[in-house]
């Protein structure tokens, strides 16, 4: 039983370290704690959300070693050892939006914007399995989170243009072909 | 207590021990999609969860002696984007494919989702159509049941709480198999199936053979009904041995009541689903007499570049 | 000196989509769930698990014992130390901060608990044991209105101060808590010079707003000083119910604002803010309250209602004569549910010129959960009465739908059925462009592929905005010439905020980059009635524009004082003062305010609309001008399932004016993904009052695979500059509904009355006119839904 650090009348606490948006981060968490809880309450990214508590509608979407998943399913105890990245880890460095991010921005892909976290993640992800991905793809891939103001055809134009300004990017003439 | 113990075993061997020293108050959990939920909403009070997710040897897939075996940690998505399990059993893959949304899919397993019995799942039905065995592990020695003794009713399984599910084990249909899963879904894209209906058969000859339906969301438990299945034997699958078949799992299936149809619709939607999807195994027979190894793909395969 | 055209362009470069679009994409905006004040307690509560029933015992002895509780609390503690009111309500006080003596919905909060985490009060809270006496319990309208129905609330509620637009009749049954009519013509003669009278009747189920941000507020309530931050769209509303339980000014109580996660009125009157405040008030503590997800589904609705409708129609298509009997089924409480049956009231007559009409709207008390705002408010119900009730009287009489709508619709100078002329009026350029655009063919038979049908259908509506009403408006101009602007309009992701910036930088022609909105503060923030009734960019625009005037005034007269010049001879300019005719001269407003020495220049602003209806016969004023919208969708239809896919939906929109195109487009589209859910699915299933669906893998909302392959948008300009500005947030929604409707009549013949269109209602009636044996298109019911057709054919009676 490693990483036992105190019991109280709600159970056993126990401490996680896990690499958090590229640094490495230990918490303390009881069993039934999600990621969610213990992003929120102990390493204050607000970014991440809940919104149904059970898989459904993405807000609290955070990238599990690269892969998206509902932070609101995934105990914290369980996360032992697994990068993860939340919508706080999108910007670079210097604080420059990603171009997913810049996406979203330049089409308005949002109304209240508690699922956008959500959705830039989940579209990270995408643009890596999917470089080519059609608009039935990217609705088919998208349609696990899901957006109560309904700015669903924004958020297809913002990623439809992603798509074709990476596109542009990758056939773009190198120095060296110039 | 609202936060059970929570416990890592290094192997399998020591996580039954785990559970059967527990005697029925832990719970196994990996993926937890589940288990967060039920933890959370106060419907089960484990004293301990005992965690597998990082237990070796039981997150591959492989193949032998025309079966294939799927480790109990595979995630969903790994069987979906599994090269070697989308070119033996492309349904297989199509099927969980289905399941929820990427996120969940990316960290449910398929130990769990045979485990946790949910009538509304879509892998289990299949699992069940295509004659899978589960293989379980417990102090006793290692087991294998067919997944057809499994099921007894809601969130019910014949598992004993000491016992793991480390794989389950499908045999690869012999070539010329046709297979389809139809997963109906009566509300919103995002629902879980109102009924779940997976058709297989063997086509040659000019005959189908081994015709294989199962029915999942309908009922409590999937249902698979050999004695119906017969009709299609060695039958061209017209359409009255279709509507045979289709009606007789209609009337023979208990079918529940839920938000997404009640038990009137769903024997109407049974009907239904079970005539489509033998109507597409036949069709898929007859638009390509012979598949280059044991199903037809699916129209909608999901893609993964890197 | 530049022209006109570039001077324009100077101050508008660098406009985004919102103001604050990189707080909104890094996960930055100041939700008030992100809140945390020094030594605050979280809260949780124990909701009742019965309908109705009274307590007789509530024992929290051993969830005292757990340490780390701080404060438990329940009604009767609330009564019996007396130390505040223990009621509350924008209307009536009808709802207990917590249960006293009775409980009469399942998930009423009946004790809250306060400990030093969320999970030590979840423990405790499992340890309490509250026990009751069940009551019989009533769920629908028509239950409660019968004869030895319980009585829910046995003493008559209070009535307190509230909003101007609200009428009050309590002249019905106990259970009914109000009534609106309108009485106007004479109805009996209306339907004597009709050829034929229809009645039908149409349910709306209650439905979730769904917000994905729960309800969540944190309140520190000191001796004579009270803060409270939450999640709200009407905080001025929270503040002046707050200072009404603690008997304090309302200048002791602060109420903070943050931008909300989604609201669609879910979060116009307090509702967890009391318990909030309470437990502070005892524990002496701040306190920390969240709706889990299946709370958020107990604590407000959409109003389920069921309308009975009689129309009278001579043989040409023009409708005479219109009786209604709606009853809303306003839940437990009356949350504002007095007011929403007026707005649905008048709302059942629809966009048409009727002469005789006669309406009786009641909002009626049961044991479910209150229902209270929803979008659309009240007119959604109307719409789905009345337009699909035009829609089968058109097939009735043989008529192309489109023809009977354009024959009857509303032009300018007309009367309503509150006797006010409609003015700027568009709904026939709306209906005729949803015609054109969806490519509507009345001769033309549906399209069928397969077990597949294709056919298309359309709707018209109207709706009100909230009138009189006010909204107050400062800018303060700063030194640097940069502006702030002081509103308490909640930015709730319709935009408000940033149409704001964008008017005043028009007005003033200064960068948005140097235009801010304060964080809304009930302490520093002026007065605005309510973020809700899509009345922002005109009520708020008004008051915005006016404080701009104030501080254009005092600029002219500050610049003169540095000026030869009267202020006469002074105007604004490229962000300038100069004086009239030599613009190249000019004074920038830095120099103005700091060679003044004025510190900032504050302007004020003030907004107002008049109106109001007479109570005895709802003749008056309801709406200072008229929202419209027309919808026309394409549906194919699974003749073997029932299933129904929305392939392409054109939503058209009487906007006035568009200040922010994209704003226009995002709330049109969202309408149309909440109307689509609501068309196909969306219902609270309740069974003996136990809700059955509270949770979202139960109750679905639209995904981005519901939405309709083609969305085609007709947002309506009236191409005047100084038209007025029509709010748009809600005012396509209620057209969704009906459009589908009746595509889905086209397509198969099944005329379905009761929302929501599941694939299962469908199917059955595709059974039915089966069984009917080639029964004529269109003439048959769904077996589970009102009776529809057949000339006076009576089922429900408003007579």
């Amino acid at each position: 039983m490693e990483g036992e650090v105190g019991t109280n009348v709600v159970g056993e606490a126990l401490e996680v370290s896990f690499v958090l948006n590229g640094r490495a981060t230990t918490v303390r968490a009881r069993t039934h704690h999600t990621l969610v809880d213990v992003l929120r309450d102990q390493e204050h990214l607000y970014g991440v959300r809940e919104g149904c508590g059970v898989g459904m509608c993405g807000a609290c979407t955070v990238l599990v070693d690269g892969e998206p998943q509902s932070g609101c399913l995934i105990l914290a105890v369980s996360a032992e050892g697994r990068e993860i990245t939340t919508v706080e880890g999108l910007e670079d460095a210097s604080g420059e939006l990603s171009d997913i991010q810049d996406a979203f921005v330049r089409h308005t892909a949002f109304q209240c914007s508690y699922c956008t976290s959500g959705f830039l993640l989940a579209t990270k992800r995408l643009l890596e399995e999917i470089p080519d991905a059609s608009p039935h793809e990217v609705k088919t891939y998208l349609a696990g989170n899901l957006c109560r103001c309904g700015s669903y055809m924004k958020i297809l134009a913002a990623v439809t243009d992603l798509l074709e300004r990476r596109r542009t990017v990758a056939l773009a003439p190198t120095k060296e072909d110039a | 207590m609202l936060a059970p113990r929570f416990l890592r075993p290094e192997s399998s061997d020591e996580a039954v021990e785990l559970l059967r020293s527990f005697e029925g108050a832990a719970k196994v959990v990996a993926g937890s999609t589940a288990m967060t939920i039920m933890l959370r909403q106060g419907l089960i009070e484990p004293d301990a969860l005992i965690y597998v997710g990082g237990l070796p040897g039981l997150r591959e897939i492989h193949e032998e002696d025309s079966r294939l075996r799927v480790g109990a940690l595979c995630t969903h998505r790994e069987v979906e984007l599994s090269a070697e399990v989308r070119a033996v059993l492309p349904i297989l893959a199509y099927t969980f494919g289905t399941v929820a949304n990427v996120r969940v899919r990316n960290a449910a397993t398929v130990g769990g989702v045979v485990a946790e019995a949910d009538y509304a799942s879509d892998p289990p039905a299949v699992l069940l159509g295509l004659g899978a065995d589960v293989i379980t592990t417990s102090p006793s020695g290692e087991r294998r049941r067919p997944l057809l003794s499994f099921y007894r009713s809601f969130y019910e399984t014949e598992l004993d709480f000491d016992e793991l599910i480390v794989a389950i084990d499908v045999p690869i249909p012999p070539s010329g198999t046709y297979a389809v899963y139809e997963k109906y879904v009566s509300r919103a894209s995002e629902d879980r199936p109102c009924v779940g209906v997976f058709a297989s058969a063997q086509f040659y000859g000019g005959l189908f053979h081994n015709v294989r339906i199962a029915i999942g969301a309908a009922s409590e438990t999937p249902q698979h009904v050999p004695a119906i299945d017969r009709a299609g034997d060695e039958s061209d699958l017209r359409a009255s041995v279709i509507g045979e078949i289709a009606e007789a799992y209609a009337e023979q299936t208990d079918t529940l009541d839920d938000m997404r149809g009640s038990s009137w619709y769903r024997k109407e939607m049974i009907r239904v689903w079970v005539r489509r999807a033998l109507e597409r195994v036949r069709e898929d027979a007859y638009a390509s007499p012979s598949p280059s190894r044991s199903s037809s793909i699916p129209d909608e395969m999901p893609r993964r570049d890197q | 000196m530049e022209s006109g055209g570039r001077e324009a362009s100077t101050w508008r470069e660098g406009r985004s989509g919102m103001i604050d679009s990189y707080e909104r994409v890094t996960g930055r905006v100041p939700f008030a769930t992100n809140v945390e004040v020094q030594g605050m307690l979280h809260a949780v509560l124990l909701r009742s698990q019965i309908a109705h029933g009274r307590i007789t015992r509530i024992d929290v002895s051993r969830a005292k014992e757990v340490p780390g509780v701080h404060t438990i609390l329940t009604g009767a503690d609330i009564v019996v130390r007396g130390a505040f009111k223990a009621r509350f309500g924008p209307v009536f006080r009808d709802q207990p901060i917590l249960a006293i003596d009775k409980v009469r919905f399942v998930g009423e909060p009946v004790v809250a608990v306060a400990a030093e985490d969320r999970d030590i009060a979840v423990t405790a809270l499992a340890l309490i044991d509250v026990e009751y006496e069940e009551l019989p319990a009533v769920f629908t309208p028509e239950e409660a209105m019968a004869n030895g129905a319980p009585i829910l609330h046995e003493e008559r509620p209070e009535l307190g101060a509230t909003f101007a637009d609200i009428l009050i009749n309590r002249s019905g049954d106990p259970n009914t808590c109000n009534t609106f009519k309108v009485r106007r013509g004479d109805i009996e003669s209306g339907f004597a010079q009709s050829d034929h009278i229809f009645e039908d009747v149409f349910t709306s189920p209650s439905v979730q707003h769904v917000p994905l941000e729960t309800h969540c507020c944190i309140a520190s309530v000191e001796r004579s000083r009270i803060v409270i931050t939450t999640g709200t769209q009407i905080p001025y509303m929270v503040r002046g119910q707050i200072a009404e339980i603690f008997g304090l000014p309302a200048s002791a109580v602060q109420v903070i604002a943050p931008p909300l996660g989604g609201a669609y009125g879910s979060k116009c009157y307090p509702s967890i803010e009391p318990i909030a405040a309470a437990l502070s008030y005892f524990s002496g503590r701040p306190v920390r309250l969240q709706n889990a997800r299946d709370e958020e589904f107990v604590t407000i609705t959409k109003h389920g209602v069921k309308i009975y409708m009689k129309t009278g129609v001579r043989s040409d298509g023009r409708i005479l004569a219109r009786k209604v009997l709606a009853l809303f089924n306003t839940g437990a409480y009356a949350d504002i549910g007095p007011r929403l049956i007026k707005n649905g009231g008048y709302g059942t007559n629809g966009p048409v010129s009727i002469p005789h009409v006669w309406i009786d709207s009641h909002a009626v008390y049961t044991n479910v959960t209150p229902a209270g705002a929803f979008r659309g408010y009240g007119i959604s119900q109307a719409a789905w009465a009345y337009d699909s009730q035009i829609d089968m009287i058109a097939h009735r009489l043989e008529m192309d739908p489109y023809e009977l709508r354009m024959k009857n619709l509303l032009v300018d100078g007309e009367p309503f059925c509150t006797g006010e002329l409609m003015h700027d009026v568009h709904f026939r350029e709306l209906l005729t462009t949803a015609r054109d655009r969806i490519g509507w063919d009345w001769s033309a038979a549906p399209e069928r592929v397969g077990q597949k049908v294709r056919a298309k259908g359309m709707s018209c509506i109207i709706k009100s905005t909230v009138t009189p009403s006010t909204s107050t408006a400062s800018v303060k101009l700063n030194d640097d010439g940069s502006l702030h602007i002081l509103t308490s309009s909640i930015e709730l992701g319709q935009g408000v905020h940033t149409l704001l910036v964008n008017l005043a930088s028009d007005q003033l022609q200064i960068p948005v980059g140097r235009i801010s909105v304060a964080r809304v503060d009930t302490d520093v923030t002026p007065y605005d009635q309510q973020t809700s009734s899509s009345r922002s960019s005109w009520s708020m625009g008004h008051a915005l524009t006016a404080a701009i005037s104030d501080v254009k005034e005092q600029l002219l007269s500050r610049a003169a004082e540095l000026s030869d010049e009267e202020a006469s001879q002074l105007e604004i300019r490229n962000g300038h003062v100069s004086v009239i005719g030599a613009p190249e001269q000019g004074l920038s407003y830095q120099e103005v305010v700091r060679r003044t020495r004025a510190g900032n220049i504050v302007g004020r602003g003030f907004s107002q609309t008049q109106g109001g209806l007479d109570p005895e016969s709802g003749q008056g004023v309801a709406s200072v001008h008229w929202h419209q919208a027309a919808g026309a969708a394409e549906v194919e239809v699974d003749l073997e399932t029932g299933h129904v896919k929305v392939v392409k939906y054109h939503a058209g929109v009487y906007a006035g004016r568009v200040v922010n195109q994209v704003h226009g487009e995002l709330q049109t589209e969202g309408n149309l993904a909440m109307g689509l859910g609501q068309a196909l699915w969306e219902e609270l299933l309740y069974d003996n009052g136990q809700l059955q669906n509270g949770s979202l893998a139960d109750y679905m909302i639209a995904s981005f695979d519901d939405m309709p392959d083609e969305v085609d948008l007709n947002i309506l300009e009236s191409g005047r500059p100084d038209a007025e500005l029509h709010g748009i947030g809600e005012t396509s929604l209620p057209a969704v509904m009906p459009a589908i409707a009746n595509a889905v009549f086209r397509a198969t013949g099944v005329r379905i009355t009761d929302l929501p269109l599941t694939a299962e209602k469908v199917l059955r009636g595709l059974k039915a006119l089966e069984a009917e044996g080639g029964a004529k298109n269109g003439d048959l019911t769904t077996p589970d839904g009102a009776s529809t057709d057949g000339q006076k054919h009576v089922v429900g009676s408003v007579t």
